[in-house]
């Protein structure tokens, strides 16, 4: 009997392990915020822009591979259905192992893969352009990113 | 196997099988808001001159803000934006290496394109030169007149000119 029930708890202790090295996790750490700009002048927040840059965790298993995706609106919504135009550069995104390490750039417009590293979780930042016309209505403007990690290989 | 391995094996496998951590996820997603506050640059332009005048000898010339010979200024900006209004005044007019000296200047200010605006400033020379406003849905105005002290007999005759720099912002931006 006790051989039975124990080799049962190590199948278990299997099945959960297995399970458990195919999740991942992504969480908004930081909204990404132009702050007050002017009518006419472009604002550009960079990726390792302490403060402003837009920034996940990600969260999955050591050596699993990840794809990272972003949902990235093209204009922030405004007073009275205004747009305000945002475009993201080839290397407005960062990827790092903490919130302060050096990041490795990539281009926030086309899914990244990557290699979940030891040392995880992993910090993903966004930066963006905000272009706002001459005649910009004034006022508050905002919009959501979206990020999506799938796990390519677990 | 009898009953009690029968039932601790399902309880195992219960528990294997039903545990939270086997609710796996191979894809997660997650949301964060971008954001900006979009407000019109401010514009400050020199409407006019301020003209005090031919002043003679033994006597002051005041030109005041209501007169239609004082300088004006006028603003742009975003309706009900608040607004630091800083001055840059001088303390003399100059022509060449003679100078006169300005004794006081005052301002009136607001939303009307008009020298009869409610809010008045006075300004001694070197004294404190700032305030603050609520710009309106038009233009803001300011006038500034100025007081020149007696120039006396020795004074040159001649055209006696300075600059008043005049610098407006957003407060709390």
């Amino acid at each position: 009997m006790l051989r039975t029930t124990l080799l049962t708890l190590c199948f278990s202790g299997l099945i959960m392990a297995h399970i458990e090295a195919q999740q991942v996790h992504v969480k908004g750490q930081q909204d990404l915020a132009f702050g007050t700009i002017f009518a006419g002048v472009p604002e550009h927040v960079l990726p390792i822009d302490p403060t402003r840059s837009g920034q996940f965790r990600v969260r999955g298993s050591r050596n699993n591979i990840f794809v990272l995706t972003f949902t990235l609106p093209p204009d922030l919504f405004g007073p009275g259905a205004a747009l305000l135009p945002m475009g993201f550069a080839v290397d407005d995104a960062g990827i790092a192992a903490t919130r302060t390490s050096p990041q490795t750039p990539f281009n926030p417009n086309n899914p990244y893969t990557f290699t979940m590293p030891q040392s995880r979780p992993v910090f993903v930042f966004l930066g963006a352009t905000a272009s706002p016309s001459v005649g910009q209505t004034p006022g508050d403007y905002s919009a959501t990113v979206t990020l999506t990690a799938d796990c390519a290989a677990c | 196997m009898d009953n009690t391995t029968r039932i601790l094996t399902g309880l195992t496998l219960v528990a294997a099988l039903g545990a939270p951590r086997l609710q796996a996820q191979v894809s997660a997603n997650d949301q964060i808001n971008a954001s900006a506050r979009v407000v019109t640059p401010i514009t400050v332009t020199g409407g006019a001159d301020l003209n005090l005048g031919a002043i003679l000898a033994g006597g002051t010339n005041t030109v005041p803000a209501s007169d239609p010979n004082s300088g004006e200024f006028v603003v742009t900006g975003d309706n009900g934006a608040g607004i630091d209004i800083d001055w840059v005044l001088p303390t003399i007019l100059l022509n060449g290496v003679n100078n006169l000296d300005i004794d006081t200047y005052t301002v009136i200010r607001g939303n009307a394109a008009t020298r009869a605006t409610a809010i008045t400033d006075n300004y001694a020379v070197g004294g404190a030169q700032s305030e603050t406003a609520t710009l309106g849905a038009g233009n803001y105005n300011l006038f500034i007149g100025a007081d020149v002290n007696d120039p006396g007999a020795a004074e040159p005759a001649g055209f006696y000119t300075a600059t008043i720099d005049l610098t407006v912002s957003y407060n709390g931006l």
